[in-house]
């Protein structure tokens, strides 16, 4: 009867891969977590200081040649009263991504108490520590930029956790961030160049964040 | 027991029916006329004897109905009779008197009268539910005793009696048994909603009603056959309560009717005169299951005036030796559905002939109709156009059904879905009905096709030839050894979300499972080359890579 005339028959198409992975983003009130995500998701990024509360939520997808691959961006609120959410951040998340303020020490020194935190919730996760408004701390005395330098380094170390001081205003970095992520997720090989020196925004990660224990 | 006592008290209550819908037909009548008329005082009415009032009613310009009239005549001669037992009189008076001036006051319905008729209807409908504490039931006993004849005609609960609030329940009900009952291949059935006015025409039937219901037994013992076990159904309780009820459930019983073993059957049809003289509701779905011992002749008694164009459905669930008598073609011009799997009786011959009177015809099930061969489909395939289902798998006579078949579906009809399990077809037929029909098939069942090769179903998977199929049998195809494309087909319709099932019996399942895992295991050794290019790749931070 009305039988449609004959469509073009193809092959099915191949199934693409589609790789999710949860990242949460923790660290102290105005050290820009949701800044990170936004800039990273949306490429902008907003001056104007907004207060998380509870948890932000985006997501990106990055299409490869037949792979899709799908970030899960989990932001929490740096407030002490959003404690309680933190297990929707952490639990269930390949990455924790802890950051800090470069330019306000104390920051750097919660990160201990939020990846005790997060470590009682989710060990399995790979932590990256960031340090975020890097183009602010270039502008600070060089002393305090050894001293804060050095310290993120020995933070790294204990925590065998990738290091990365990167800048949302200046786009420094930020991809690096998602993509070490991913690398040290599945175990990759990666050749990006890491930078050392003090005074650079530092990109140290060959020898930390290696899983063992998955 | 119990449920004996309650039936004993529902029929004396019957006797006295014919006046309580009045009574509350009458009601908005009242209200009418006193809004109206200001001038007539409420007094007038409450000194006025329970006759005068009547009169009033009956020369109300509103209550001109034929019917209310009627049964007005009929009150006053209930009157009549009672009035050679003086009490029992002046509780109608009194009922009367409080009922009639103020019918929608709430301080009426506070009387212990209503009290007493609240509870009573309690009992009415709690049939299924004996939880009432026996304090309850003892209160009731001595109630009971102390409401004289009269008393009981003050009805249950309103709205119990309002038709179409019942015809509502019993609707609900059915749906309930429907959907419990439902079997596959049969949809779901319209039901038609009756109306009130048809029903106010069988009021003259009134003492058939009666002698049915006062002789339950025999009628009970068929109604339970009809439609499954006793215990779950209450739409067959419903019967039982009043003659309002009974009327709004047989046909609601009737469109749906299933028969399980032979007795059944004759006395269904030695009491089918009974029910038609009471309702023109007609069968809109007849089932027989498993019915060995009937005879054809013995079916051809089956009452011609319960059947109608109505009827949507005709199930004969192996049954041997019995088929749709010829004499019930003419009416089958709304059919839908016909299930008639195992019976060895149903010839080509006959199928041909039928083929004529069927346009709607929806679903065809003949699994296993051995005598069946590619005349008969191919007569249903053309003149069937609606066809959705077509069912003709079998384990003998497997040569009468070949590509012919399948072609003459693929041509004439938009068939959805179709059971080939054990015909003779090969990859050529398949080729064919995939280029005329593929793109509408759902559901594709070939089990046992061992002529079909790889260059069949396979290669018509993997270039979407079926683009709808979500369940395909291929059970027992011994010459089927290659399933990439089949596993490539089931992770595409996986990846979107669409329902799929290939079922291959062991051996092409196991094929497949062994494929699916090479390709999975390939696929992602192709991802994460893909990931380590990209964590590589230079970028730009300030240029997102979207």
């Amino acid at each position: 009867m009305s039988n449609s005339s004959s469509p073009e028959h193809e092959p099915i198409p191949a199934v693409r891969n589609q790789v999710d992975l949860q990242v949460g983003l923790v660290g102290d009130a105005q050290v820009g977590k949701t800044s990170l995500m936004v800039k990273y998701v949306q490429n902008i990024f907003d001056e104007e200081y907004t207060q998380t509360l509870g948890v932000n939520y985006l997501k990106r997808k990055v299409r490869l040649h037949s792979t899709d691959i799908i970030y899960s961006l989990m932001d929490l609120g740096g407030q002490r009263e959003f404690i309680n959410m933190l297990p929707i951040a952490a639990v269930g998340s390949s990455a924790i991504i802890f950051l800090f303020d470069l330019t306000r020490p104390e920051t750097l020194n919660s990160i201990k108490d939020w990846y005790r935190q997060v470590n009682g919730l989710n060990d399995v996760a790979i932590p990256i520590l960031v340090g975020t408004k890097y183009d602010l701390f270039i502008g600070l005395d060089s002393n305090y930029q050894n001293h804060i330098s050095n310290s993120a380094i020995e933070y790294s170390k204990i925590m065998n956790s990738p290091l990365v001081f990167c800048s949302t205003a200046e786009g420094i970095n930020i991809q690096k961030i998602f993509k070490i992520a991913l690398a040290k997720i599945f175990n990759l090989t990666l050749v990006i160049p890491e930078i050392t020196t003090v005074g650079d925004p530092l990109l140290i990660y060959k020898n930390l964040g290696n899983a063992t224990n998955k | 027991m119990k449920f004996l006592s309650i039936t004993k008290h529902s029929s004396k209550k019957r006797l006295h029916e014919s006046q309580i819908p009045d009574e509350y037909s009458q009601r908005p009548t009242k209200r009418l006329s006193q809004g109206s008329d200001q001038l007539k005082p409420d007094s007038n009415i409450f000194t006025t004897n329970s006759n005068d009032s009547v009169k009033q009613f009956t020369h109300s310009p509103h209550s001109s109905s034929k019917g209310s009239k009627i049964s007005i005549t009929k009150h006053k001669n209930a009157n009549l009779s009672l009035k050679t037992n003086v009490s029992q009189t002046s509780t109608v008076n009194l009922g009367q008197n409080i009922f009639l001036p103020t019918p929608i006051s709430t301080p009426t319905k506070a009387n212990i009268l209503y009290d007493a008729c609240g509870e009573q209807q309690v009992q009415f409908y709690s049939t299924s539910s004996p939880d009432n504490n026996l304090d309850t039931k003892k209160r009731l006993v001595t109630r009971f005793s102390s409401l004289n004849l009269n008393s009981l005609q003050i009805a249950p609960h309103p709205i119990f009696e309002i038709p179409e609030i019942v015809d509502n329940i019993i609707y609900f009900l059915s749906k309930k048994n429907n959907h419990s009952n439902m079997s596959a291949g049969v949809t779901k059935q319209q039901i038609r909603k009756v109306s009130v006015s048809s029903l106010s025409q069988h009021q003259n039937n009134n003492n058939i009603t009666k002698r049915i219901i006062s002789s339950p037994l025999p009628f009970a013992s068929s109604t339970v056959s009809i439609e499954g076990s006793f215990k779950d159904n209450h739409l067959f309780n419903c019967l039982f309560i009043n003659k309002l009820w009974f009327q709004m459930t047989l046909p609601y019983l009737l469109k749906n009717i299933h028969f399980q073993n032979d007795s059944n059957i004759k006395k269904f049809i030695n009491i089918s005169g009974k029910i038609s003289n009471i309702t023109s509701t007609t069968i809109e779905t007849i089932k027989f299951h498993k019915i060995h011992k009937l005879k054809q002749s013995e079916l051809q008694k089956f009452p011609h005036n319960l059947l109608s164009s109505n009827i949507k459905s005709i199930e004969f669930y192996i049954c041997p030796n019995i088929i749709p008598p010829t004499s019930w073609y003419p009416i089958l011009q709304n059919l839908e559905n016909l299930i008639i799997p195992g019976n060895k009786r149903l010839n080509d011959q006959q199928l041909v002939k039928l083929s004529n009177h069927i346009p709607n015809l929806e679903t065809l099930d003949l699994r296993a109709c051995e005598n069946i061969s590619d005349i008969g489909v191919v007569s249903i395939a053309l003149r069937c156009p609606k066809l959705k289902l077509c069912n003709l798998g079998r384990h003998k006579n497997n040569h009468l059904i070949t590509n012919v078949s399948l072609l003459g579906l693929g041509k004439y009809t938009n068939v959805e879905t179709i059971g080939f399990a054990g015909c003779n077809i090969n990859d050529s037929g398949i080729w064919e009905f995939a280029k005329l029909n593929g793109a509408n098939i759902k559901r594709l069942s070939l089990n046992n096709c061992n002529q079909l090769t790889d260059y069949s179903i396979p290669i018509l998977v993997g270039f979407n030839y079926f683009p709808n199929l979500a369940v395909l049998e291929i059970k027992g195809l011994s010459l089927i050894n290659d399933v990439r494309w089949l596993v490539k087909f089931k992770l595409w319709k996986t990846s979107l979300r669409s329902p799929i099932l290939i079922e291959g019996g062991d051996r092409i399942n196991d094929l497949m499972k062994e494929e699916e895992n090479k390709l999975k295991k390939l696929n992602s050794f192709i991802a994460l080359q893909e990931l380590s290019t990209w964590v590589n790749a230079d970028d730009d931070d300030d240029a997102n890579d979207k």
